[in-house]
């Protein structure tokens, strides 16, 4: 009977933690919602930014004006950027994208550059701090309160680094937004800007720029890549939500297997035990007759 | 009737989505070099915003609206405006924009005098902004 008890109770925790996992599930939906919808809502800023950059960075180039945050130098020293989640179970989200960027890391080493990362989000900073890599900057606390005016800190920061030469490009890695059931690990270059080569049906056009060209674009870039950083943290928070989502939907249903699976087990050794104690009364009684 | 050309197509996007979308006879914002305005069938024209008040006349009422640094795009019948803040005055809370502005000039007061770095200029950008957002308070209410 000791065995038919442990059962029962084993299906009792697993229908607790089919619960948890089912609750979990139902809030990264929600959160996914908003994260996408987020998402949706910087597109015609960004997308904008970049036009009116890449016009200007067109026109200012045949001008000879340039900007440090679009000069190419030789690349000796380079910095991951890599965001990762601040909290765990969801699925291989974090894990994906920490080994992508040490991939990238130990490739950009074997060339002979000097790299260092910045993190963002706990569960990264745990990942490179266990190997061996040089953290330059530890960014937290930012999932809690996702704000334009903390991806504008980090943009800043990062800008400013690269303006006083001490990096000489900067990549940003970061699950891409697919699907609820697809992320994309994403490295792409954030520093040196490259910008778009504009195709514009009207040429003949050119704008009045107000103060001028140098001035313009001396304010466009930082802001350009203070959109980025905001887009990748968007990205990479939707991202997180769908991974959750769907790994603790794969959990709720291995859940009901196993609770299916003991069921079975459980029902069988019932019987078991039933049929045991009959053979014990029928074998009793048959013995007090003889 | 007025034809479309008389009329200026005003939105204002920032990285939220878009704050505002209205059809305005004419538009004023407050650029690095001062406050200009633009009416309909205005040359093409770039220009960098600071935080500040933008006012914008639709239907033959004034309105306003606090916004931070970022850029203008007019053209001739349309006047597009990028920019990471932007609030309406019925939005903005009096006290805890004081409490914003008390807060960040006293951080600034703290900085070395020759020091200008990001978190400097970061400061700054807070104070103008809560700055500029007194100003539609103030401006509304009057």
């Amino acid at each position: 009977m000791a065995n038919l008890k442990a059962i029962r109770k084993r299906i009792g925790s697993v229908k607790n933690t089919q619960k948890i996992t089912r609750a979990m599930k139902m809030v990264a939906a929600a959160r996914l919602r908003r994260a996408q919808q987020a998402i949706t809502e910087l597109r015609p800023y960004a997308q904008k930014t970049l036009e009116v950059l890449s016009s200007v960075a067109a026109r200012a180039a045949s001008d000879d004006v340039v900007h440090p945050l679009l000069v190419r130098r030789e690349v000796k020293n380079v910095m991951l950027v890599v965001l990762t989640s601040d909290r765990g179970l969801a699925g291989a989200f974090n894990t994906n994208i920490n080994k992508a960027a040490l991939a990238f890391l130990k490739e950009l080493e074997a060339e002979g550059k000097t790299v260092s990362v910045a993190v963002i989000g706990r569960k990264g900073k745990e990942y490179f701090a266990r190997r061996n890599v040089t953290i330059r900057h530890t960014f937290t606390g930012v999932f809690e309160h996702l704000s334009v005016a903390k991806a504008t800190e980090i943009g800043m920061d990062l800008a400013a680094e690269y303006e006083r030469s001490e990096l000489d490009a900067i990549y940003l890695c970061y699950n891409e937004f697919k699907s609820a059931l697809t992320q994309k690990v994403t490295i792409e270059a954030l520093l040196p800007i490259t910008p778009m080569p504009i195709v514009e049906p009207d040429t003949a056009v050119d704008f009045i720029y107000e103060p001028d060209k140098q001035a313009l674009l001396d304010r466009l870039l930082p802001m350009y890549a203070e959109v980025e950083v905001f887009r990748a943290l968007l990205e990479s928070v939707a991202s997180e939500h769908g991974a959750r989502m769907t790994a603790m939907d794969n959990a709720t249903n291995n859940a009901s297997e196993l609770v299916g699976k003991l069921t079975l087990i459980y029902n069988r050794a019932r019987q078991a035990a039933i049929t045991k104690e009959l053979m014990e009364i029928i074998g009793g009684a048959e013995a007090l007759k003889g | 009737m007025a034809s479309p050309s008389d009329l200026l197509h005003l939105e204002v996007a920032t990285p939220l989505g878009l704050a505002l979308g209205t059809v305005a006879e004419s538009v004023s914002a407050p650029s690095v070099r001062g406050e200009f305005g633009v009416l309909p069938n205005h040359l093409p024209l770039l220009a960098a915003l600071r935080s500040g008040v933008l006012r914008y006349r639709t239907a033959g009422k004034d309105h306003l609206a606090a916004v931070g640094p970022g850029f203008v795009e007019a053209g001739r019948e349309k006047v597009l405006v990028l920019t990471d803040k932007f609030m309406s005055p019925g939005d903005i809370d009096a006290t805890a924009t004081k409490a914003e502005l008390a807060e960040a000039e006293k951080k600034l007061a703290a900085f070395p005098d020759e020091y200008a770095g990001p978190d400097y200029e970061f400061l700054q950008r807070a104070i103008d902004w809560a700055q500029a957002k007194l100003d539609v308070l103030a401006e509304s209410q009057r």
